[in-house]
């Protein structure tokens, strides 16, 4: 790919997910360190289960992640975007199958390519490193924030503080009672 | 805002608070850090006590920085619903209010107590700046990453166990519990 063409999908990304400390000039060297992919609608990206090999910057294009036997719809992934991390930084197996929803353009960074820049001590180690504690700070925030949404949904019965307790009780009380 | 640390030192070359930095030595992540960068990284960030039960944070804060635990214990806890969720302990080692880190004007997403009276490095974007060549600040991100990704699938959880399902009542949100699904 072109430089001028990476810059590019540099700068939206950035505009999109702004990551402190990191400029479009520097996530387009650590762009270059991936391999550039593109891949057609219906294409599988990875397979739940399965184990990571590689994780994506969604340039261009759409995604479909879902999840168990049936393919049950986990969500929608538009460029640009992060995709497939968590499994490559912590090595566990896939938690749901992504597919290509629309003509996508990627970079893979594969797991060799991960480890060296993660203890990379340069700019481009710090800004990998960067670049993937935003996107996770970003997840865990929005995760806080929907299960404060799931709190505060006003289902009958869905007090999880309530729910948190006495599932603790339980815990503490339910392996004596088993073992009887 | 009430301001419930306290700054013990203030950044700077010197004094050196060796006792911090002994202490972070024996912590796993930070084997094979030579012992004059994590010196120096110490030495560049405040150090706060917190005392239990005291906040570092609170929920919907700006977040403009971040605290290493050295020594002691936090909890970070949601409130939602009338209620509060425990979110997860923060312990040795590990990093609470990291947004702040590498988000521009983000909010802190859960309010961050001391468990017991904890001793904190103050972790601040600029001066994390000045540390770019700093193996302890690299071992630092590094085992942040790791960290990080247990919590997201640590609250995705709680989100899946919080969820009553559809036509489910307490009842047998309870029974759930107890069957361990």
């Amino acid at each position: 790919m072109l430089r001028e063409e990476l810059l590019d999908h540099a700068d939206a990304f950035l505009r999109a997910w702004p990551v402190r400390g990191v400029d479009a000039e520097t996530l387009v060297a650590v762009m270059e360190q991936g391999s550039p992919q593109r891949l057609e609608a219906g294409a599988l990206l990875c397979a739940e289960g399965g184990g990571a090999t590689a994780w994506y910057l969604l340039l261009e294009g759409a995604l479909d992640a879902t999840r168990g036997p049936d393919d049950q719809p986990l969500a929608r992934i538009e460029a640009p975007a992060l995709v497939g991390h968590m499994a490559v930084i912590d090595r566990s197996p896939r938690s749901a199958s992504v597919r290509v929803a629309a003509p996508a353009l990627l970079i893979a960074m594969d797991q060799r390519v991960h480890d060296r820049l993660v203890g990379d001590l340069g700019p481009l180690g710090a800004a990998h490193r960067r670049l993937l504690l935003a996107s996770l700070s970003r997840q865990l925030c929005d995760g806080i924030e929907h299960l404060r949404d799931v709190v505060e949904g006003g289902e009958p019965g869905a007090d999880a503080a309530l729910l948190q307790r006495v599932e603790r009780a339980l815990r503490g009380w339910l392996p004596a009672r088993r073992s009887r | 805002m009430i301001l419930l640390c306290f700054p013990t030192r203030l950044p700077g070359p010197a004094p050196v608070s060796t006792s911090a930095a002994q202490a972070l030595a024996r912590l796993y992540l930070f084997q094979g850090v030579p012992r004059d960068e994590l010196a120096a990284f110490v030495a560049a960030l405040p150090e706060v006590v917190v005392a239990r039960g005291q906040a570092l944070c609170r929920q919907g804060e700006p977040a403009a920085q971040a605290w290493l635990v050295v020594e002691g214990c936090l909890v970070a806890r949601l409130e939602a619903g009338g209620g509060e969720l425990v979110l997860g302990d923060v312990r040795e080692g590990e990093v609470a209010g990291e947004a702040a880190l590498f988000l521009p004007g983000g909010r802190h997403a859960a309010t961050v107590l001391a468990t017991e009276t904890a001793r904190c490095l103050l972790l601040d974007p600029a001066a994390l700046d000045g540390l770019r060549d700093n193996r302890a600040l690299l071992a630092l991100e590094r085992h942040l990453l790791g960290c990080l990704a247990r919590r997201v699938r640590a609250t995705n959880l709680h989100v899946r166990k919080a969820a009553l399902r559809p036509g489910e009542g307490l009842g047998q949100r309870l029974r759930r519990l107890w069957e361990g699904a």
